[in-house]
């Protein structure tokens, strides 16, 4: 315990330390990006100025009216809206191992209530490291349990969670499952089956009492009385219930998936189903029940011995091949810039580069219902966005710039300010 | 006695039940026959067996002859011969004749060890011998029980003769061979000390805990013994100016095996387990016997090449359910058949709902080859040449000859299956003079079956060890058909469970008793015996037992839900915790109120 | 249809059949081929004959009766060398000691793991299986090749391969003997001592056995598995391999093995070696590192991805690695993130995957590069490896085709339980977070708590 303790004051101090440092700061003000190719993702790809102004997209074309914003020669760059990650850990999470720097399983199995965006760490040295791969928004969200909680889309720039918070939440569930938990697990196929089927009825329980209360709720309302107790889980499920919300049902075996498509459609929930590591053995039924996808990582080992090694490289691609929207995330939380390349191997194994690059930027905005203010280069959008020398996807294109609202962030993070102390250390050997 | 009714509705239930029964009522009848001193005395050690179909050997069959024992041996055979006047005549009319089966390996007569505290090990690389798994110098012969019950099993199925080993890790002891009847177990000896036994089996917690370890302490084991077995000598000859050779029994035991002295009978069931075995034995130079053997099929030319003796395992998977239920029906009842029926075209219609992809078909067709594979593996070693023997570790007693009849079906001769049962065995241990085939002299181990033994109908009437009579009427099976509408179960008794996790597993034990018509389950690990833990939930449904075990873990609570499907002496299940994950959970009837039939 | 299969599956059996028995000759036409070592050769032939490399020219005539390789419009380079993984093994620690040198994880290879096939699907075509971090010492190591299809673990076995052995410092040591069995070492000085008194106590050992040996004493003395491998790393014999993170620790262990006159050192993972590049320069200690993991516990909190690139900036032979069964499938693409991380060339990024691990595990003589007389290792892309849109299309270990994108079994197990249900759908454990979460469940089935739980976690492959 005292060491325990030792640890955490030593990375409070490491936190402390490393903050004094000469750090750059975000600039602020109207930019114009000159002369650079626009991958605009819903208006194709174009050459043309962008003006920065307010935090806005304020104008795409030639010859903007400039006045007064800082031009950034972007000749021979693209340009990109910032990447979207559906699902992270960031701003949850510090150190793996230790628990006590963890916040994204609250103890409880029906705890929708329990917001992400409570407990985002602004300062956390993983976002500065994501940043610098072009994600500038992921949903911060949490995990474990049946109802582990309500996730929030977060931009990645800010010192507040209020000032990060990008105006989108998701409450979470975990759909009872029939996958073993790995090689271990070896209930009988029948116990598996009992202990998702307990689980189910408990589901439908509480499902119908979010129902009730919601009718209760609404009574209450209409009669202008006060509900004679609190329940904030059931608050918390209230907009999902109603139908001004999306449920995200986190599912990934086959057979669930299809239990699931028939307990959103019975439950009339508007759902988007998250993980679906084995979405593409259920592609058709998914596109036919208009169920929206977020999956990965990509970079995944297939969840059966017998699969072909490919499995979860071609998944995102044979579900949108069948028609089914589909966004990436990487389930990660220190390697959240590994989204780019997540996106890569998709596109390479069947999705395209087109299809992938809208994986991570539109589609999730629309399926987080932000896309109005996010997810593509258009005039009146946040200027979310980010000129590379090259294609994101590759390993070898360099990031010169990244804005975040309209803020230039600069792409320093602590491995970066690693590399430029240690890259020729001094004093060297002597 | 707290009891619980089982409705007997279940298919395989009820499949379970009946092969249950069929072994008390055998072991019942015999118990009687055997020690009930109320009986006559034995009027003579002398036996005629009349007009039998006599197997001298495998593949020698001859009809219309007659054997006669006297004090234990064979004193004749062959055709017309005289019914010596004190003789007690069996009627062996259109009988066959074996010789006694011998069982080339197995734990016959061993019991499972006590529920022991686990002593605290103070330093996990350092534990006492035992609890590291090394008891070389252990005897299976002063261990054997010849009233423990799986005796009574063997000799019902036709065994005359076990060659039994320790119960053990990495190295359980010297076996011995036992003949298998009844009386002290010093008289029941053949040979003392047969040979080492070996496996890769580690213990929880102490070195040696893996398979690495476990090698690398037979490699270490090895050298020391033959440097101890040097040290020893050297000092009888000249002590002059030499320490004293303080070597541990463990050690010295092995020296030995280091001189090829005593072979190593190695239990090695799968292909990682076989080739890791003749791997150290061609590092080490050693003699080894495989046995158990299930996967050899893809070394047999490594087997055949090294003349490697083996015993292959009478333990095979189960056929797929499906074909099971067709073997079935014949026998079920018809309301039985018809429930089935309803069963199967639900299955079916479920099926052709979601009908089979292609991976699932290649699945299934990999599945099914490899089903095969492990029922050929005798026949494919009798066409490549190789004699081999049967060995008896996983294999209930009563599924002996039905899994040898599945070999058969798959290609095994009946001359090389009644070989690995004989003459096989008998050389392997020595024994060949005086056991393994029918001949005048030799020791008279029979075993007298209805018909041929190989029918599938075929019934086991009398075993002779030792020229003692066992007889086995065959109403135990109707017996078994009249009491299966009184199956009354009970749970009730000291289990011991063990969790397997990854690497690790942990192991204690479980009381369940009754009070006031509820049970009680207390449930407590094994290094800390005195703290019990009461489940709550508890419920039975059948032969399903479900309870919680709520535990608080640092203050923070868990829950675990253990799910088990009891049987009457061992059960197996899961117990989930939670989200965290769910691990299988199995266990066995250490003490406990019998199980009332 | 189902005749079909049965005929696809038949057609694998005998597919595997051949494999074991083709004689790995091979020609590989008109590829853009890699080296290397010596750059790269646009409309290349490469000639193998007995899994060797024999020509590499233009043109090359096509011999009597070879398997031609049509590699227009391919890249083919070395087949990727992974230089700490824990596939293809049954058991991966012996938690038991802070020293267990004795043991050997090459005693329980796995030559039925479908994490080999996925591997080769991957380019890899060797991998170094080592023992885990649980200990100072841990145990021996075993370069195997991916030699898919046999069930013989014997066959794994890089034959030649010099012996390797798992060292750990820090964290997981300190975790499983202080912390959990309250057995030194608790620290990293006492992590230190773990070596000196092992590396003594063989000096000692040694010396008896080699009076022995000259009749000075007239017994043997007790033969100790565990201090003969440590007096075959005093002696060369062996290369240490040691997982280690903070750079005081590393500094550290050159320091005891300066002392101990041993020089044969790969330090694992290494995440602060960039702080003391210059000192592993200078000893000649080499690095195999990963591309981007850190933060997944406190010493690695101080990372920064730009690692192999300082590391090689600064003359350390520098590998990357997977510790992985996923990462060992893409090992080309973690080693492109260096020319985001660092800015590396073409040829170092490659460098990191093929000629620096094979000289960390000692086998750049015969693999590691395309070079005539090299083992015919390969792994073929149609794009170049260090972009993300290659993908393998075959990959070839000793001159014999063991993955190919083209002929691609729906199911490749060697193995099958026949008791096995079809379709067993395995959950990714990476999202159940086994640190925190499986502590209590083992700290409870186990009840010794602490060290049982933690002998648990590091059973795993989850070690790095």
């Amino acid at each position: 315990m005292l060491k325990n303790i030792f640890i955490l004051i030593i990375l409070l101090m490491g936190t402390i330390t490393s903050y004094t440092q000469q750090v750059k700061k975000s600039e602020g003000g109207n930019f114009l990006l000159k002369g650079g190719t626009l991958y605009t993702i819903t208006r194709g790809v174009m050459q043309a100025d962008l003006l920065i102004k307010d935090g806005k997209i304020a104008d795409i074309g030639t010859n903007l009216n400039a006045a007064g914003a800082k031009v950034i020669d972007c000749t021979g760059k693209r340009i990109y809206p910032g990447f979207i990650d559906s699902g992270t850990r960031l701003g949850l999470a510090e150190i793996g191992s230790i628990s006590l720097t963890n916040d994204y399983s609250e103890l409880g199995d029906f705890i929708p209530h329990m917001k992400a965006l409570t407990a985002v760490n602004p300062n956390s040295v993983s976002i500065p490291v994501t940043r610098v791969n072009g994600v500038t928004t992921v949903l911060a969200k949490p995990e474990g349990g049946r109802f582990p909680g309500t996730g929030a889309l977060i931009d990645l720039h800010g010192y507040t969670p209020d000032q990060m918070y990008a105006g989108a939440e998701a409450v979470l569930l975990n759909y009872p499952s029939t996958g073993k938990r790995g090689r271990w697990d070896r209930r009988s196929d029948e116990d598996v089956k009992k202990d998702a089927e307990k689980a189910a009825k408990k589901l439908d329980d509480i499902w119908d009492k979010a129902v009730l209360y919601a009718k209760m709720d609404s009574t209450a309302r209409a009669d202008k009385k006060n509900m004679d107790s609190y329940n904030p889980q059931m608050d918390a499920l209230l907009p999902v219930v109603r139908g001004q919300a999306k449920l995200f049902v986190e599912v990934n075996v086959k057979s669930d998936i299809e239990s699931a498509i028939e307990w959103v459609k019975k439950r009339n929930i508007k759902a988007v189903f998250t993980g679906m590591a084995e979405g593409w053995r259920v592609a058709d039924k998914l596109a036919a029940a208009g169920i929206e996808v977020i999956t990965g990582p990509v970079l995944s080992i297939p969840g059966r011995e017998n699969d072909k090694y490919d499995a979860a490289y071609t998944n995102a691609a044979k579900m949108h091949k069948a028609g089914v929207k589909v966004a990436l995330r990487t389930n990660d939380a220190e390697n959240v810039r590994n989204l780019p390349f997540n996106a890569g191997f998709a596109a390479t194994y069947g999705m395209g580069v087109e299809e992938a690059l809208k994986a991570i930027t539109i589609v999730p905005a629309q399926i987080f219902g932000v896309a109005d203010k996010y997810g593509s280069l258009e005039k009146g959008k946040v200027a979310n966005l980010f000129i590379a020398d090259g294609d994101p996807f590759e390993m070898k294109t360099r990031i010169s710039h990244l804005f975040i609202r309209g803020w230039n962030v600069p792409l320093e993070s602590r491995h970066t300010l690693l590399y430029d102390e240690f890259l020729e250390r001094s004093p060297g050997l002597k | 006695m707290s009891d619980i009714r089982i409705l007997n509705d279940n298919h395989s239930f009820s499949r379970w039940i009946r092969s249950l029964l069929l072994m008390p009522a055998v072991f019942l009848s015999l118990a009687m026959a055997g020690q009930n001193s109320d009986e006559p005395a034995e009027l003579s050690r002398v036996f005629f067996l009349k007009n039998c179909t006599v197997v001298r050997q495998p593949g020698v069959t001859l009809s219309g002859q007659s054997v006669i024992i006297r004090n234990g041996l064979i004193e004749d055979v062959g055709p017309n011969l005289k019914i010596p006047f004190n003789a007690q005549v069996v009627d062996t009319d259109s009988m066959f004749v074996y010789a006694g089966f011998i069982d080339a390996f197995s734990n016959t007569g061993i019991a499972k060890p006590e529920q022991k505290e686990r002593p605290k090990v103070q330093d996990p690389d350092n534990p006492p011998m035992d609890v590291a798994g090394i008891t070389p110098q252990i005897m299976a012969a002063d261990l054997y029980k010849p009233n423990d019950k799986s005796v009574g099993e063997m000799r019902a199925a036709g065994f005359t003769m076990s060659h039994v080993a320790p119960r053990g890790l990495m190295l359980p002891g010297r076996s011995a061979l036992m003949s298998l009847g009844e009386g002290e177990a010093d008289r029941m000896v053949v040979r003392k000390s047969v040979a080492q036994t070996g496996q890769f089996a580690s213990t929880r917690g102490v070195y040696p805990s893996t398979v690495i370890a476990v090698i690398a302490k037979f490699r270490e084991l090895f050298r020391n013994a033959a440097n101890a077995g040097a040290h020893e000598e050297l000092y009888k000859t000249n002590p002059a100016g030499i320490n004293r050779p303080e070597y541990s029994k463990e050690v010295l035991a092995l020296y030995p095996l280091t001189k090829k002295q005593e072979s190593m009978y190695f239990i090695a069931p799968k292909v990682k387990d076989l080739h890791r075995a003749l791997a150290l034995r061609d590092e080490l130079g050693f003699n080894m016997i495989l046995a158990e053997v299930k996967q050899g099929w893809t070394l047999m030319d490594r087997i055949q090449k090294t003349n490697t003796p083996v015993l292959l395992s009478v333990e095979l998977p189960d056929e797929d359910k499906k074909a099971d239920k067709k073997d079935k029906k014949e026998e079920a009842k018809p309301e039985e058949v018809k429930k089935e029926e309803k069963e199967e075209k639900k299955e079916k219609e479920a099926e052709s709902k979601d009908a089979k992809s292609p991976e699932q078909e290649s699945f299934d067709t990999k599945k099914a080859q490899a089903l095969k594979e492990y029922v050929s593996q005798a026949a494919e070693f009798e066409k490549k040449g190789i004699a081999f023997g049967f060995s008896f570790l996983d294999v209930k007693p009563g599924d002996i000859k039905k899994n040898i009849r599945r070999m058969m079906d798959h290609g095994l001769s009946e001359k090389a299956a009644l070989s690995a049962l004989t003459t096989y065995p008998a050389a392997l241990l020595g024994v060949a003079s005086s056991a393994g085939t029918i001949e005048k002299g030799k020791l008279a181990n029979l075993v007298i079956t209805d018909k041929s033994y190989f029918d599938e109908k075929s019934v086991v009437r009398y075993v002779f060890v030792d020229g003692r009579k066992y007889e086995y009427n065959d109403k135990a099976k109707k017996k078994s058909e009249d009491t299966k509408q009184d199956n009354v179960k009970s749970i009730a008794g000291k289990w011991s469970y063990e969790v397997e996790v990854p690497g690790q597993s942990s192991a204690g034990t479980m009381r369940v008793s009754k009070e006031a018509g509820n049970y009680k389950i207390l449930v407590a690990n094994e290094n800390e015996p005195s703290k019990e833990r009461e489940a709550t939930d508890v419920s039975v449904e059948g032969n399903k037992l479900s309870f919680r075990l709520e535990v608080d873990m640092n203050n923070f609570p868990l829950k675990l839900d253990f799910n088990l499907t009891m049987d009457t002496k061992n059960f197996s299940g899961s117990v989930s915790v939670g989200q965290f994950g769910s691990f299988p959970v199995k266990g066995e009837l250490i003490d406990g109120p019998d199980m009332k039939l | 249809m189902k005749i079909k299969i049965f005929a696809f599956a038949l057609g694998l059996f005998l597919c595997i059949n051949v494999i074991s028995a083709q004689t790995g000759d091979l020609l590989i036409k008109n590829a853009t081929v890699l080296t290397v070592t010596k750059g790269t050769r646009e409309n290349t032939d490469i000639w193998v004959q007995n899994g060797k490399i024999s020509r590499i020219d233009r043109n090359i005539p096509a011999p009597k009766g070879v398997r031609v390789i049509d590699a227009t419009g391919m890249y083919v380079m070395p087949g990727i060398i992974d230089a700490h993984s824990h596939i293809a093994i049954d058991a991966v620690n012996e938690a038991t000691a802070p020293n267990t040198a004795e043991v050997n994880v090459g005693d329980a290879l796995d030559p039925l793991d479908v994490s080999i096939y996925r591997a080769l699907a991957g380019g890899t075509t060797i991998s170094h299986a080592m023992h885990g971090s649980a200990n100072a010492i841990g145990g021996q190591c075993q370069t195997i090749k991916h030699r898919y299809g046999t069930t013989d673990p014997a066959q794994l076995r890089m034959e030649g391969a010099p012996r390797t052995i798992k060292f750990a410092l820090g964290e997981n040591p300190m975790r499983v003997h202080g912390e959990g069995n309250k057995i030194s070492p608790n620290t990293r000085m006492g992590v230190e001592q773990i070596f000196r008194k092992a590396f003594s106590a063989a000096q000692l050992y040694m010396k008896a056995w080699d009076d022995y040996k000259k009749g000075l004493t007239k017994v043997a003395p007790a033969y100790n598995l565990r201090m003969e491998t440590i007096a075959d790393i005093l002696k060369g014999n062996i290369i240490i391999h040691c997982h280690s993170y903070r750079a005081d620790e590393i500094l550290m262990l050159m320091n005891v093995l300066r002392d101990y006159g041993i020089n044969k050192i790969c330090f694992q993972h290494v995440n602060e070696g960039f702080k003391v590049a210059p000192e592993l320069a200078k000893f000649g200690a080499t690095a195999s590192v990963f591309a981007d993991w850190w933060a997944y516990k406190f010493e690695v909190y101080y990372s920064t991805a730009y690692n192999a690139a300082i590391l090689t900036r600064n003359g350390v032979v520098t590998s990357i690695n997977s510790d992985s069964g996923e990462l060992i499938r893409h090992l080309y693409h973690e080693a492109a993130k260096t020319q985001r991380y660092g800015d590396l060339t073409d040829d170092e990024a490659l460098a990191l995957i093929t000629i620096n691990p094979a000289i960390q595990l000692g086998i750049d003589k015969r693999v590691g590069s395309i070079e005539v007389g090299k083992d015919a290792d390969f792994a073929i892309f149609n794009n170049h490896p260090l972009s993300i849109y290659a993908v393998p299309q075959m990959t070839i270990v000793d001159g014999i085709v063991r993955f190919d994108i083209k002929n691609d079994p729906e199911d490749i197990r060697v193995d099958i339980d026949p008791k096995e249900k079809y379709a067993t759908y395995y959950e990714d454990l990476r999202n159940h977070e086994y640190y925190g979460c499986m502590s209590g469940v083992m700290e409870l089935f186990m009840e010794e708590s602490y060290a049982s739980y933690l002998r648990y976690i590091y059973s795993k492959n989850h070690t790095h």
